[in-house]
C-alpha cells in the first residue's frame, strides 16, 4: 500500500532535509571552533542537583513548546522526520569519530597540544560538538515522544516504549555521568584503609573502610608440557601441546613419549633435592613425579614450576628437550574483608570478581591484585563505584527491552496510516 | 566431572532436529508435516531442558561456570529462539540455521568432554553472558540475510536496471527482527558490564562500533518508514549499516583505536 508520509511543503515553511544537514554541520563546526578556543566543557561541575534541574527544565520547556507553539513551523519541523533522521546521522558520525580516534579521558591529560586533542577528539564525550549535537538529538527525540503520547492509544505503546526508553536511558546516562564516581582502593593484608583514589590520583576520604583479612587465588592445576631446553620454548612451537593434570590421571601421551604420573601434589614443600612433602603453607608449588618412556629409553624424576619457596625442576628427556610443569593459571580470586562504616557498622564479607558487595551507597568490586607476586599476593585492589542515576538508566533499559519485544512481534506488519503532522 | 547420559541427549536431538528440518522443508502445503516438525522440536527442547535441570542437580550449583556448560546453554537458547522465530515469521532457513548451530555446540561438547570442567575466566561467569552472545548470534544472522537482499536490490537498480523489483519489504522484516535482537544485545552487554566491571558503558571500541551499527539500522528503519518509495538511499543505508556491523565484528582487530579493547579475544 503506497502512501506519502512527507507533509506538504508549507507545513514547515519548506524546511526539510537540507535545513537539517545545514543545522548539523553548523552545530558541529561551531562546536569545534568553541572547543579550539575555550577547550572542553567542564562536565564534572554539572553534578547533583544541577543535572537534575537541567533535565527537569528541559522536559518542561519541551512540553511547553509542544503545547503552546504547536503550529510554529520550527517546532513542527523539529518533531518531524527530516530533523530526526539528520539528528541520528549526525550522532552516528560523531560516534564514528570516537570509533576511529583512540579515546582517553581528558581529566588525565594536562596540556592538550596536538590537533586531535585541541579539537576534543581524544575525549569526545567531553567536547562541545558532542554537547551541541546531542542536545539537538534530545530535542527531536523528546518532541516526537511528547507528540505521540497524546492521545494515548494502544497502537502507540510500542513506539512510546522505544522512544521514551531511549530518551530516558541516554539522558540519565549522560547527565548522570557527572555524579558517577569510580575510585580504587589498594589494601594490604592486615591493614584497614579509609581513603580511596580517583582516576587522577586524588585521594578521597570515604564513609567506609576496608580491612583485608585474606586475599586468595584459586588456581587451575598445572599443565604438563615438553620444552626445548635451548630455546626455552614449549613444543611443538606453533601450537604447544599441553595437558592439564587432573588428580586421578595416570597415563598421558605427549609428543611420542608415554608418561606415567606416579605422584602428583597440587601443593608441596621441598625437603631435599629428591623429596617433597604435600602441605598447605603459603608459597608452595605443584609437584609431580613422572616416568617417561620412548622406544627403549625410560627416564624418571620430579618436576615442578617452582615458587618462592620451591626451586623449579624439570626432567631432561635426553634429546635436548625436557618435561616440565607449567605455572598454574588463576581460576578465581577473592578477598575476605571486614567493612567498617562511619555509622559504626562492622560487616564481614567476601568480595569476588563478578560478585560485588554494597556498603553505604557504594558498590565494591574485586578489581585486581599485586600481579608481580601473583598467587602469593598479599595486596588486593578494589574498585568502589557510586552511580546514583543507575535506577533511572535501568528503568529506561527496561522500556527499551519491552519495546524490542514489540518490534520483534509486530515487525513491519503494523498497518500504516496517514501520519498526522 | 563427567556428564552422565549426555550421549543420549546428543542422539535424541540430532535425530529429532534432522527429521524436523526435512519435514519443514516439505513445504507449507503439508500442514501435517509442519505440525509434526513443531511437536518433534518442542519435545526435544523439553528433553534438553530436562537434561540441564538434571545437570544442575548433579553439580549442586547452576551450570554457569565452565566452557562446556556455556555451550549447553547455547544449544538450548539457539533451538528455543529459532523455534520461536520460525513460528512467528515462517522463516524456514532461520529454523535450520538455529538447529544446525545448536547441534554444532552439542557435538563440540560431546567430542571435547574436557571442556565440561574447564572453568571460565571470572568475568565470564555471569548469567548475562550467554544471553548477550545468543541474541547477537541471531541478530547478525538476520541482518546478514537482510544485507543479501540489499545487495540484490542494488544489483537490480544499477546493473539490470529493473525497476519492478522491490526487495526492501522483505529486507524490512528481517531488519526489524534483527534490530530487536541487536538492541537486546547492547542492553544485555551493558547490564553484564555493570556487574563485572563496575560500569555499563565505557565507550570501549567494541561498544562504540556496536552503537554505530545500531544507529545505522535505526536510520534505515526510519527512512524506510517515511520514504517507502525512495529505494536507492534505503539500499545504500542498508549496505553501509552492514559494513559497520562487519567492522564491529571483525574489523576491530585491525583498527588502532581498538587495540586496548576488553573485547579483543586474541592475544
Amino acid at each position: 500500500m503506497q502512501h506519502n508520509l512527507t507533509p506538504p511543503a508549507n507545513w514547515t515553511k519548506g524546511w526539510g532535509y537540507n535545513e537539517g544537514w545545514s543545522l548539523c554541520s553548523g552545530l558541529i563546526l561551531a562546536g569545534f571552533l568553541l572547543q579550539w578556543t575555550i577547550g572542553s566543557p567542564t562536565i564534572e561541575k554539572f553534578n547533583w542537583p544541577y543535572n537534575l534541574l537541567f533535565l527537569l527544565g528541559f522536559i518542561v520547556v519541551l512540553t511547553a513548546a509542544f503545547i503552546f507553539l504547536k503550529n510554529n513551523f520550527l517546532i513542527r519541523w523539529l518533531s518531524g522526520i527530516p530533523a530526526a533522521v539528520t539528528a541520528m546521522v549526525a550522532t552516528g558520525i560523531l560516534v564514528i569519530f570516537m570509533g576511529i580516534v583512540p579515546q582517553q579521558s581528558s581529566s588525565v591529560l594536562e596540556h592538550p597540544s596536538n590537533l586531535l586533542m585541541r579539537l576534543g577528539l581524544t575525549d569526545f564525550t567531553n567536547s562541545w560538538p558532542f554537547v551541541f549535537i546531542f542536545t539537538y538529538f534530545f530535542i527531536t527525540l523528546g518532541l516526537v515522544t511528547i507528540r505521540r503520547s497524546t492521545p494515548f492509544t494502544r497502537r502507540n505503546i510500542g513506539f512510546l516504549l522505544n522512544h521514551a526508553g531511549l530518551w530516558i536511558t541516554l539522558a540519565a546516562g549522560l547527565l548522570g555521568s557527572a555524579d558517577l564516581k569510580r575510585y580504587t582502593m589498594q589494601v594490604t593484608e592486615g591493614d584497614t584503609v579509609w581513603q580511596a583514589v580517583d582516576e587522577r590520583g586524588k585521594a578521597h576520604e570515604m564513609p567506609l573502610a576496608i580491612k583485608l583479612i585474606d586475599f586468595h587465588i584459586d588456581d587451575y592445576n598445572p599443565k604438563l608440557g615438553v620444552v626445548n631446553m635451548h630455546t626455552q620454548q614449549l613444543l611443538p612451537t606453533k601450537k604447544p601441546q599441553l595437558v592439564l593434570l587432573e588428580p586421578l590421571m595416570t597415563n598421558i601421551e605427549l609428543l611420542n613419549w608415554q608418561i606415567r604420573i606416579d605422584t602428583f601434589y597440587t601443593e608441596a614443600a621441598q625437603l631435599d633435592s629428591n623429596s617433597y612433602l604435600p602441605a598447605k603453607v603459603p608459597g608452595l608449588a605443584p609437584v609431580a613425579y613422572v616416568t617417561a618412556t620412548h622406544a627403549e629409553k625410560t627416564v624418571s624424576g620430579w618436576i615442578t614450576p617452582g615458587s618462592p619457596r620451591v626451586a623449579p625442576a624439570w626432567l631432561p628427556l635426553g634429546d635436548g628437550n625436557a618435561l616440565v610443569l607449567t605455572t598454574p593459571e588463576p581460576k578465581r580470586y577473592s578477598s575476605e574483608v571486614v567493612i567498617y562504616t562511619q555509622s559504626g557498622d562492622i560487616t564481614n564479607a567476601l568480595i569476588e570478581v563478578n560478585k560485588p558487595i554494597k556498603a553505604e551507597g557504594w558498590n565494591i568490586y574485586q578489581y585486581s591484585y599485586d600481579e608481580k607476586m601473583g598467587k602469593w599476593s598479599t595486596q588486593s585492589v578494589f574498585q568502589l563505584v557510586r552511580d546514583p542515576w543507575l535506577p533511572v538508566v535501568y528503568f529506561g533499559l527496561i522500556l527499551l527491552m519491552t519495546g524490542s519485544g514489540y518490534l520483534f512481534w509486530q515487525g513491519r506488519k503494523e498497518k500504516q496510516t496517514e501520519e498526522e503532522q | 566431572m563427567e556428564w552422565l547420559h549426555f550421549g543420549w541427549v546428543v542422539f535424541v536431538c540430532s535425530i529429532s532436529w534432522a527429521l524436523a528440518s526435512v519435514l519443514v522443508l516439505a513445504g507449507p502445503q503439508r500442514p501435517v508435516m509442519q505440525k509434526s516438525a513443531l511437536v518433534i522440536i518442542g519435545l526435544s527442547i523439553a528433553f534438553l531442558t530436562a537434561y540441564v535441570v538434571y545437570l544442575w542437580i548433579q553439580l549442586q550449583r547452576p551450570p554457569l561456570r565452565t566452557l562446556g556448560e556455556t555451550r549447553l546453554w547455547y544449544s538450548l537458547f539457539l533451538s528455543l529462539i529459532g523455534l520461536f522465530i520460525w513460528r512467528r515469521w515462517k522463516l524456514n532457513w532461520m529454523l535450520i540455521y538455529s538447529l544446525s548451530m545448536a547441534l554444532l555446540f552439542l557435538f563440540i561438547n560431546f567430542l571435547k568432554p574436557e571442556t565440561h570442567s574447564k572453568t571460565l575466566m571470572p568475568a565470564l561467569q555471569s548469567v548475562w553472558f550467554v544471553p548477550h552472545v545468543i541474541v547477537y548470534m541471531f541478530s547478525y544472522a538476520l541482518l546478514a540475510a537482510s544485507s543479501l537482499f540489499g545487495l540484490k536490490g542494488l544489483y537490480h537498480i544499477y546493473l539490470t536496471k529493473d525497476k519492478n523489483v522491490n526487495v526492501l519489504p522483505m529486507a524490512d522484516n528481517l531488519v526489524y527482527t534483527g534490530f530487536a535482537f541487536l538492541t537486546l544485545g547492547l542492553i544485555f552487554g551493558a547490564i553484564w558490564a555493570k556487574e563485572a566491571w563496575g560500569h555499563y558503558w565505557t565507550w570501549d571500541p567494541k561498544e562504540t562500533w556496536a552503537f554505530i551499527t545500531w544507529a545505522g539500522y535505526l536510520v534505515y528503519i526510519h527512512y524506510r518508514w517515511y520514504h517507502p518509495l525512495r529505494q536507492k538511499t534505503a539500499l545504500w543505508s542498508l549496505t553501509l549499516s552492514f559494513v559497520f556491523l562487519l567492522i564491529c565484528w571483525f574489523g576491530l582487530l585491525y583498527l588502532p583505536a581498538a587495540q586496548n579493547s576488553v573485547h579483543v579475544y586474541s592475544n
